[in-house]
């Protein structure tokens, strides 16, 4: 059958849609059960959410966490591509920036539970052995974080810097600018877009994901996602509706700081890649 | 006296492989220099030392009777037009002017208005709001000039400015950025790998080959008195008979048969042009082609001889810089 006309783009959209109603179901689902109480719309879960002092030590806990892994990642990232853009743009170079993503997230979290926790192998020389890994402070999970995402950063901004106008450095330069106007203006316009994307990527994945606070986590305090987990899991069913209420809260805050964040740097991105 | 800018043998070496040495020439004030050279002759290595963005191996340059050689090149009174426009995309044309002035500590309001008038004086004072991507090509390199000038360097470079634009745009760019540059009184080194805008462009040329200046003098004195075979073949406009003996390709004529009392060579006619009304054919010889002024309207394929009056052939003069 030949298609054509306002049709033809829904139907080759098909089966990407046809895969998305799961997850669109499970959210809206778990929306559905977290604003009806015994059948009826209500707000109460909501309410009830709010004023948990178990949830909200954990949001908060939660936001420092994925602040920390994506900020440190990404400057970290930022920092190795622009010193060794050339390098790393070599096969070698590729494969020991992109090794550490062939492994899941969770053999990288024992990697650094054997190396951090009390006693571990870099633990163990640092004075007082301290724990490092499954601590109240998330050091752990903030360490497997940055090994994991720091070269997901690199492979987002290395082609930034391999295709970047290096001529507009020696133009500030010969303007009159200093090395922190050559990264400002000669840089920085072009790295941003792709800089706060990555890092928006980062912080609703290390917000959200489990299994990495579930591995290196202390038992208290707990990210929401290992909070909302348990919530789900307990024998007690009452729970599943905060479970669901945190969840679709996650989701929300997440998709806001995305939609403003786009709307930041259309603008900016459109004029970049206008052409010139 | 000193000149306005004294350069004295400057060198640059590349670990072991030198890219140019022994180059020296002064500029006056409000004068403009044209370096033209072949590609890869070093002649952009040269303009990105005198700017900063690279090191001299050796040597020293002096503007305005101060030593420049080891001041950064954010510190020189020496600004840069590159062969690409480079605006920053998302800058309006009127903050791309004023981009320099920030360095100068110069208040927003004092930068724009500065940079309005230079709007002005590159014929754009429609287009301040506009961003890059709403330019031509030749707006661009305009715009690209006035956020130069604006800063009013002691010394403009400028790096085949031109040469991404069309013949005709370009054309019309070498005057109106000629007149601007002599309005302004600004002293400038002009490079660029093509003669003609060399000779249009400069008050004095500087013929560079080979990492060094084969000949330097006003576009007159080079055009006609080339110093070595290299200048006259790189002008084109002469026919070089030997290490030591050159004619003007004006004055070679053709002939059908060989004349006893005449050096001359034969070649073969391998097109016709007409250029501006006169007929010039053009003709193979000594495996070199060459175009001829022809009087007697020889034919595609015709065997002639090429030859010249005894008189008009010169000798070359080894004088290197007479500037």
């Amino acid at each position: 059958m030949k298609s054509s006309g306002p049709l033809k783009p829904w139907l080759l959209l098909s089966p990407a849609l046809l895969f998305l109603l799961l997850p669109l179901y499970g959210l809206g689902a778990a929306f559905w059960n977290s604003i009806t109480d015994q059948g009826a719309l209500s707000l109460k879960v909501y309410e009830e959410l709010f004023r948990d002092e178990e949830f909200l030590s954990s949001l908060l806990y939660s936001v420092w966490i994925a602040l920390a892994a994506t900020v440190l990642s990404l400057f970290l990232g930022w920092f190795l591509t622009r010193m060794f853009a050339s390098l790393l743009a070599s096969t070698s170079g590729k494969l020991a920036a992109w090794l550490p993503m062939i492994f899941p997230h969770f053999v990288w979290a024992y990697l650094v539970l054997l190396l951090f926790r009390e006693g571990g192998l870099i633990s163990g020389l640092i004075p007082g052995d301290p724990s490092l890994a499954q601590d109240p402070e998330g050091i752990g999970i903030i360490l497997t974080y940055i090994g994991k995402e720091t070269p997901f950063v690199i492979l987002m901004l290395l082609p930034v810097y391999l295709t970047r106008e290096r001529h507009y450095d020696d133009l500030v330069e010969t303007l009159g600018g200093s090395l922190f106007f050559r990264i400002r203006d000669a840089e920085w316009p072009w790295v941003a877009p792709v800089f706060i994307e990555t890092g928006l990527i980062i912080f609703a994945f290390t917000f959200s994901a489990y299994e990495v606070p579930a591995l290196v986590g202390a038992t208290f305090p707990e990210m929401v996602s290992v909070l909302t987990y348990d919530w789900f899991y307990s024998g007690d069913w009452g729970e599943r509706p905060l479970a669901f209420a945190a969840m679709v809260f996650s989701s929300v805050v997440i998709s806001l700081i995305a939609w403003v964040a786009f709307f930041l740097i259309n603008k900016k991105r459109r004029l970049l890649t206008e052409g010139l | 006296m000193t000149s306005f800018i004294d350069v004295r043998d400057a060198e640059k070496c590349f670990s072991s492989s030198e890219v140019f040495g022994d180059v020296s020439f002064h500029i006056e004030e409000g004068e403009i220099f044209s370096i033209v050279g072949p590609s890869g002759s070093g002649k952009t290595t040269l303009l990105r030392c005198l700017a900063g963005l690279e090191t001299f191996s050796g040597g020293s340059v002096h503007i305005d009777g101060e030593p420049v050689t080891d001041v950064k090149a954010n510190a020189r009174p020496i600004s840069l037009v590159f062969q690409q426009p480079l605006l920053f995309p998302h800058m309006t044309v009127l903050e791309n002017i004023s981009y320099g002035l920030k360095f100068k500590h110069i208040k927003k309001k004092e930068r724009l208005a500065r940079a309005s008038v230079f709007l002005g004086k590159v014929g754009m004072e429609k287009y301040g709001a506009s961003y890059p991507h709403e330019l031509s090509g030749g707006q661009r390199q305009r715009i690209a000039l006035a956020r130069s000038l604006v800063l009013s360097p002691k010394l403009l470079l400028l790096d085949e400015p031109f040469s991404s634009l069309d013949k005709k745009l370009r054309e019309e760019m070498r005057e109106w950025v000629r007149t601007l540059l002599k309005q302004q009184g600004i002293t400038a080194i002009f490079v660029t790998h093509d003669q003609e805008e060399a000779v249009m462009m400069g008050d004095v040329i500087g013929v560079f080959k080979g990492g060094t200046f084969a000949q330097i003098g006003t576009p007159h004195s080079v055009y006609e008195h080339p110093a070595t075979p290299d200048v006259a073949h790189f002008f084109g406009d002469n026919w070089v008979i030997d290490e030591d003996r050159y004619v003007p390709r004006r004055h070679l004529y053709l002939l059908k048969e060989k004349r006893d009392n005449l050096q001359q060579w034969p070649g073969v006619v391998s097109g016709k042009r007409l250029l501006h009304g006169i007929a010039f054919s053009q003709v193979d010889l000594d495996g070199k082609r060459t175009m001829i002024y022809d009087s007697t309207g020889f034919e595609e394929g015709a065997e002639v001889f090429v030859t010249m009056d005894p008189a008009n052939i010169r000798t070359f003069q080894e004088k290197k810089s007479i500037g």
